[in-house]
């Protein structure tokens, strides 16, 4: 519970650096904020335009892309507001370059400054908030039913996705631990993987490229997958025998945490034994 | 005195000093980062096995999607992955800026241009051909794609092509460099717009010809559009003026080479970096 409460104090502590620097730095602040809108759009406009082109793409109609855009822009969106501050979206860097030493001497534990450091919630949301003006754009183009489960879904599911790219990031970043300069920058390899790749719809391309992206590279599921199912429930309602593939995504999530938890445990323990090679007496590269 | 003077300026633009630099980059992939560059391989790879089997599943639906062959586009793909270092230049200028190391870059004897453009050669074109887009080519015929040129007069074509466009990619990257100069400490705007822009201006991921509204036509005239469509587009025997496609890639080259020059030069002297 105190824990609970320090990170709470935390992210609001972060919020008003955030807000501070809006305030202090108002031009570069809102330079980023336009870079963020720009890449987000390009991002998205390919594939849609594709759709449009096609009316439809992989076993989706243009509306329903439009609405895996929005899903893909929300994930995203959730990323940049929690993780994009402070590297800790790109733990590999903060590992890599000795910054470890860094937080382990704080009086607070390292999760919960992994979580808060990266709190962004006013240069970082514009994504965020492109991503919930387009799905409301999106769910009244295509008249989905929009329920409170079906609500709660969206929720549930947006940040499953957004842990399950957070989660890969740091799976491939414990490498950083054994290969400080080697894998310094490997975080930036997780993201581009789901930033360039997610907003393809995997439909119509065969049981084995997509058994691969829903499980070995979990990119399936950080749009395609779950907008799949929110709009199956949004249009044409769900089964109790559908139940195994509803759970599918949340299991995926906690089987990728947890893995990330253990690898990085892991890392930790060699951290403590072995420190960081980076360090010299010039300074920490 | 000769031999003083050597030692003082250097070689300059030097065939052998640019060579030795190349050289030198290329050597650095083994030097470490060699994880986060096999990462970038497998992303691109993934990305060509997604985008060919879409291509597959719109050729189903509409035998030859916008009006491109399927044989035509996963060509296309395929070249666009394996020329994807020359087709999307970006330098270390920016980054260099960020960690203030750019500092050194002009402390060669060597024109700092020069200097990104080298390290840019030796850095990724070398590493990424012989690693990545050569074996990928190699192996791709075993999946039913052809990847010789259209005919051997638009391979001509596509070699001169593909010439103006490492020349355009460059102009483009200073331009850029000198943006990420205008905005010091925000010089990383500037990259992300720049790659933002590039995936979906340039035709490398999608081909114009997919686009709704005709707008390819609007993006092929512009100077994004002379980078990554134009060469493709010759090399798959997508038009049937390849020498329109050449003469604007010049046009663009001369015009963003002059801009690239002056501005360049000038945001040089406003350069400020802190280190990062």
């Amino acid at each position: 519970m105190d824990n609970l409460k320090t990170l709470y104090r935390l992210y609001k502590q972060y919020a008003k650096m955030d807000f501070l620097w809006l305030l202090r730095d108002t031009k570069y602040c809102l330079m980023q904020i336009f870079s963020d809108a720009v890449c987000a759009f390009c991002t998205i406009a390919g594939v849609y335009l594709l759709s449009v082109r096609f009316g439809g793409l992989g076993g989706m109609t243009q509306e329903e892309i439009l609405f895996m855009m929005s899903y893909a822009t929300i994930v995203e969106g959730i990323y940049m507001m929690f993780f994009i501050g402070c590297n800790t979206g790109m733990v590999s860097r903060i590992i890599g370059r000795g910054q470890l030493d860094h937080t382990v001497i704080q009086p607070v534990p390292l999760w919960i400054q992994l979580l808060a450091q990266g709190f962004s919630p006013f240069s970082g949301s514009t994504i965020l908030i492109g991503g919930i003006g387009l799905s409301l754009y999106s769910i009244g183009n295509m008249f989905l039913a929009v329920t409170p489960g079906w609500i709660f879904l969206l929720v549930l599911y947006s940040i499953s996705s957004t842990l399950i790219i957070v989660a890969v990031i740091y799976i491939l970043s414990c490498m950083a631990f054994y290969a400080p300069a080697a894998a310094e920058e490997i975080a930036g390899v997780g993201k581009d993987l789901f930033s360039s790749l997610k907003t393809y719809p995997l439909g119509g391309m065969g049981k084995s490229a997509g058994t691969i992206l829903l499980t070995v590279l979990p990119i399936g599921l950080t749009a395609w997958y779950p907008s799949k199912l929110l709009l199956m429930v949004g249009t044409e309602g769900v089964t109790w025998d559908q139940a195994l593939e509803f759970l599918y995504l949340p299991a995926m999530t906690l089987i990728l945490v947890m893995t990330a938890l253990l690898l990085f445990k892991k890392g930790m323990k060699y951290y403590a034994r072995c420190g960081s090679p980076r360090y010299s007496g010039f300074g920490h590269r | 005195m000769k031999t003083k003077n050597k030692l003082l300026t250097g070689l300059g633009l030097h065939p052998s000093a640019m060579s030795s630099t190349i050289s030198m980059c290329a050597k650095q992939i083994f030097d470490g980062g060699f994880p986060s560059i096999a990462g970038e391989y497998l992303v691109q790879a993934v990305q060509l096995i997604i985008l060919l089997l879409i291509w597959k599943s719109l050729s189903g639906d509409s035998g030859a999607p916008g009006g491109m062959e399927l044989n035509q586009l996963m060509t296309y793909t395929l070249m666009a992955t394996v020329l994807h270092p020359q087709l999307n230049i970006v330098s270390s200028a920016t980054s260099a800026l960020w960690e203030g190391s750019i500092i050194g870059r002009f402390l060669r004897p060597v024109p700092v241009e020069i200097s990104f453009i080298t390290e840019t050669i030796g850095r990724k074109w070398i590493p990424s051909f012989f690693l990545f887009g050569l074996p990928v080519w190699l192996i791709a015929p075993l999946f039913g794609i052809h990847t010789g040129p259209a005919s051997a007069v638009m391979g001509i074509y596509t070699l001169f092509s593909l010439i103006l466009t490492a020349s355009l990619g460059f102009a483009i990257d200073l331009l850029f460099a000198a943006f990420a100069m205008n905005l010091k400490n925000g010089c990383f705007i500037a990259l992300n717009i720049r790659n933002a822009i590039y995936a979906l201006l340039s035709g490398e991921m999608i081909p114009f010809a997919l686009f709704p509204w005709d707008l390819g036509s609007i993006f092929s005239l512009l100077p994004f559009g002379s980078i990554a469509h134009a060469p493709l587009t010759l090399y798959t025997g997508g038009t049937e003026q390849p020498l329109l496609i050449i003469g604007l890639q010049i046009f663009w080259n001369i015009t963003l080479w002059a801009l690239a020059i002056i501005i360049f030069s000038k945001s040089k002297e406003r350069m400020v970096s802190f280190g990062g």
